[in-house]
């Protein structure tokens, strides 16, 4: 794989190019689904950290970051995607990438849960709830949907699935389906570093 | 989501998604959900190995199930194009998806099976130049074009070899005639509360398309297996370099419907004949048992000799053929003291004269009119077969054998200790488990082996079309046969399910599908009057309510669901061997069709459509002569040797009560 830094920089660039019409885009739309954690307007979301401090996404800046969505309590879905994410947040030890869970559940989903929850898969992914509402306006953002399903005792949440990974500049650049494994959004990693 | 119906929408989706945990993540110990552990439910096919050998590449035809429909999409660069045109000449997998669909064994399974399928793509530049993925959304509102290109860059990141294209439509008015034309029924399930999750009720296919834009395959979930569709693919783009000459008939077919008549010999049929007797004029047929005498073959040449058509015998290191094995399981298959009342053996149902089924039962009948739920299959070449029974629940012979001895409509013996002490007892088999296998008496394994060293010899073939097919026999099968064997392969796609490869034959793919049979069975098969025969030429029409009030209530059957508990397993039944076809009626696992044209009739009606009907079932619009030249075809299967098999099972022993006892 001689040409294979030439061909990451390519890949950079044409994500890059890429990102930036689709942000222009949406951006015209005023509906963006790109949202832009660092800089600009959409930074903070009023959110708050497992470990109890504001969020600030600041500190995202120059990292790949994948971002998942769901909740404490949830059977399935949450914790495979977690658990996938500790993987790859493993492999690249020491390297530029970060990972965030939102939760869809913040009625449920304290900070205190969360930190009691998060670690179990690993110590880098910063867990966030806060505001319903502003949790709303990220998730949709994203084109993510969830909803409350009551059940014979307390809800459940069905919400969309997928890791969201964005670049260091806070733009999605991918979206590692579920089903398609670890090595699948390693890859992708890989290919944004 | 969702493979199942909507009753029990909410119950199936809970459990398949706490099994995609399982699946996606083997060693993961989810925390404190420990339901996940224990919970039994089915996972699709393509996440784990496939667990069987495929034919080899090229070795087998996939039949053209009619053209790929063409309609307007978007790509992920939000152009505006044709399906046809992104198809582009080259072979196709085109896959329905939508985003935020989380049912473990739908999207998330394509989504797994087309990642390994883009992974081979990586290493293997014939498939990255020639083969096509797509993944079209059925959810336009949601799955914009900018969306869709987020999961193209992840996969494209990936690997940058080959083509995966994620396409969508500008709106769910685009989208309608798209999916009406691939046979996607959508439901959109109403969102729960205002905030809705957005779910869509679909059945998962991938549709694999030719060069040609004709469609070849379409795959369910029990076969959306990486492997499968690579190795179909690579027969696709085989076949596309060899260019072969498609098969034409140089005489038309004659304008009469030619009837098909079955030739049986005097061996090869009931002892009481039956047949005529619909009609007034019927004369009883019998032969007796004295002219029903035979000589025994020597069984072991056969095995390791197959005859022409058959591949080579597959034996199992774990129980070697042996003349006296084979003999032993002979003499264990025809004993009738192996049931409880001294009745009944292996061959009530399987009746050698009979194709080794019973052609005069629809369903079989066990110990004292025990009735049982399905059609005796015929085991000729039963050794060919990778699992067993109409429900695929056994996968070896060896273990088969012990179902139906212990079976309380069957044989009805109380335990296996029953039979093995009963066996000890009898002096005929003084010696004989311990000759066949090295000193080991009579057990549970041995009587397993004995019986399977026997069926192992039932191989039938060298037949008509064998001799034509194999051997370049131009006239060993009729201009009729041959025109039905290529409607066989074609316009009646029977080769879909019913497979043959260059060298050998064995009609069946050995899978399990559903041709909407067991689902009329289940639902409103119930006609108000029922036409009873109660001598020949006479029948009277009686009333439904008075039969139901003497028969036994006809038992539930659910085919491989009741194996698996996956609601989307409902009614699969196993593909039957065609081999000796002409010699097996009555036909179908629940036995109700006794000519082959019944069959066929049913086949080009397209089955009975249902949510879970198999995808290849569809109208064939066969006209008659198209039929009766299958049939003829059909009946061109029947191996030279069954009388040979038929006269050895004549001289077996029977096991006479009383005799041979200590």
């Amino acid at each position: 794989m001689t040409n294979f830094s030439t061909m990451r920089f390519s890949i950079f660039v044409i994500l890059l190019s890429l990102s930036l019409g689709l942000y222009s885009g949406f951006a015209n739309a005023n509906q963006s689904n790109m949202p832009f954690l660092v800089d600009g307007e959409q930074h903070g979301y009023e959110l708050v950290t497992h470990r109890g401090t504001p969020f600030d996404p600041s500190v995202l800046r120059d990292k790949i970051v994948l971002l998942v969505f769901g909740f404490t309590t949830c059977p399935d879905i949450c914790p495979t995607e977690l658990a996938r994410v500790s993987q790859v947040l493993s492999e690249f030890e020491g390297q530029a990438v970060g990972a965030l869970f939102v939760s869809l559940d913040p009625d449920r989903d304290s900070v205190e849960n969360l930190a009691h929850y998060l670690p179990y898969f690993h110590a880098d992914i910063t867990g966030l709830t806060g505001d319903l509402a502003r949790i709303s306006e990220l998730a949709s953002s994203l084109g993510v949907r969830f909803s409350r399903v009551e059940q014979e005792s307390g809800y459940t949440i069905d919400h969309s699935t997928g890791v969201f990974v964005m670049g260091g500049d806070g733009v999605v650049k991918a979206i590692a389906a579920i089903g398609s494994g670890v090595d699948h959004l390693k890859q992708i990693v890989d290919g944004l570093l | 989501m969702k493979i199942f119906h909507s009753a029990c929408h909410r119950l199936c989706h809970r459990r398949v998604r706490r099994l995609l945990a399982g699946i996606l993540l083997p060693g993961w110990i989810l925390l404190g959900t420990a339901a996940v552990a224990d919970d039994p439910a089915v996972v699709g096919l393509g996440y784990g190995p496939l667990g069987y050998d495929l034919p080899a590449v090229g070795s087998y035809h996939l039949s053209d199930l009619g053209p790929a429909p063409d309609g307007q999409v978007v790509t992920s660069t939000d152009e505006t194009t044709s399906l046809h045109a992104l198809f582009d000449g080259h072979v196709s997998l085109l896959s329905f998806m939508y985003s935020s669909c989380i049912d473990a064994n739908g999207c998330p399974l394509s989504a797994h099976v087309l990642h390994k399928i883009k992974s081979q793509m990586q290493e293997d530049a014939e498939l990255a130049d020639r083969l096509k993925l797509f993944s079209m959304s059925f959810d336009p509102d949601y799955d914009t074009p900018e969306k869709m290109k987020l999961y193209e860059s992840g996969y494209q990141l990936s690997g940058s070899e080959g083509d995966w294209s994620f396409i969508t439509t500008r709106s769910s008015e685009q989208l309608a005639p798209i999916l009406s034309a691939y046979r996607q029924d959508i439901v959109r399930l109403t969102a729960l509360t205002p905030t809705g999750a957005n779910e869509i009720s679909h059945l998962l296919r991938v549709y694999l398309v030719d060069a040609k834009n004709n469609i070849r395959n379409i795959y369910s979930v029990s076969f959306l297996h990486a492997d499968i569709l690579i190795n179909d693919v690579r027969t696709l783009l085989a076949e596309q370099s060899q260019q072969p000459e498609q098969p034409v008939s140089d005489t038309a077919p004659d304008s009469a419907v030619p009837v098909v008549t079955v030739a049986k010999s005097d061996l090869s049929r009931p002892g009481d004949s039956k047949s005529g007797y619909e009609s007034a004029d019927y004369q009883t047929d019998s032969l007796s048992l004295e002219s029903r005498v035979g000589s025994s073959s020597d069984l072991l040449a056969t095995v390791l000799n197959p005859p022409l058509g058959l591949p080579a015998t597959p034996i199992p290191e774990s129980n070697p053929i042996t003349r006296a094995s084979i003999s032993l399981g002979r003499k264990l298959f025809y004993d009738r003291r192996l049931s409880i009342n001294d009745t009944f053996s292996c061959a009530s149902c399987h009746i050698p004269e009979q194709g080794f089924t019973s052609n005069e039962l629809a369903t079989a009948v066990g110990v004292e009119g025990r009735t049982v739920r399905r059609n005796s299959l015929s085991i000729y070449n039963v050794a060919h077969a990778p699992r067993l029974f109409y429900d695929g629940r056994e996968d070896t012979l060896e273990q088969q054998v012990w179902n139906p001895f212990l079976a309380r409509n069957e044989m009805a013996n109380p335990s296996i200790g029953y039979v093995l002490r009963k066996l000890r007892s009898f002096e005929d088999y003084d010696g004989l488990f311990e000759a066949a296998f090295n000193g080991r008496g009579a057990g549970m394994e041995t009587v397993g082996m004995a019986i399977a060293s026997y069926e192992r010899t039932l191989l039938s073939g060298n037949s008509p079309f064998d001799r034509w097919f194999f051997d370049q026999q131009e006239s060993a099968i009729s201009e009729q046969a041959k025109e039905g064997f290529r409607l066989f392969n074609g316009k009646a796609a029977c080769v879909a399910c019913h497979s043959l490869g260059q060298s050998s034959a064995l009609f069946s793919d050995y899978q399990l599908h559903n041709t909407g049979l067991g689902f009329l069975n289940s639902f409103g098969n119930t006609l108000p009057k029922q036409r009873v025969q109660i001598a020949p030429g006479l029948t009277v029409d009686v009333d439904s309510s008075l039969i139901e009030v003497i028969s036994e209530k006809p038992p539930a059957d659910l085919g491989l669901y009741e194996i698996t508990e996956d609601p989307a397993d409902r009614w699969k039944y196993r593909t039957p061997s065609l081999r000796n076809v002409a010699l097996t009626a009555p036909y179908m696992h629940s036995g109700q069709f006794q000519t082959l044209n019944e069959v066929m009739e049913f086949y080009n009606a397209g089955g009975v459509p249902h949510a879970e009907l198999d995808p290849l079932m569809r109208p064939l619009d066969l006209s008659p002569e198209e039929i009766a030249a299958v049939i003829a075809f059909l009946v061109s299967l029947t191996g030279s040797n069954t009388d040979e098999l038929v006269s050895d099972a004549f001289a077996a022993p029977i096991g006479d009560p009383g005799v041979g006892s200590n």
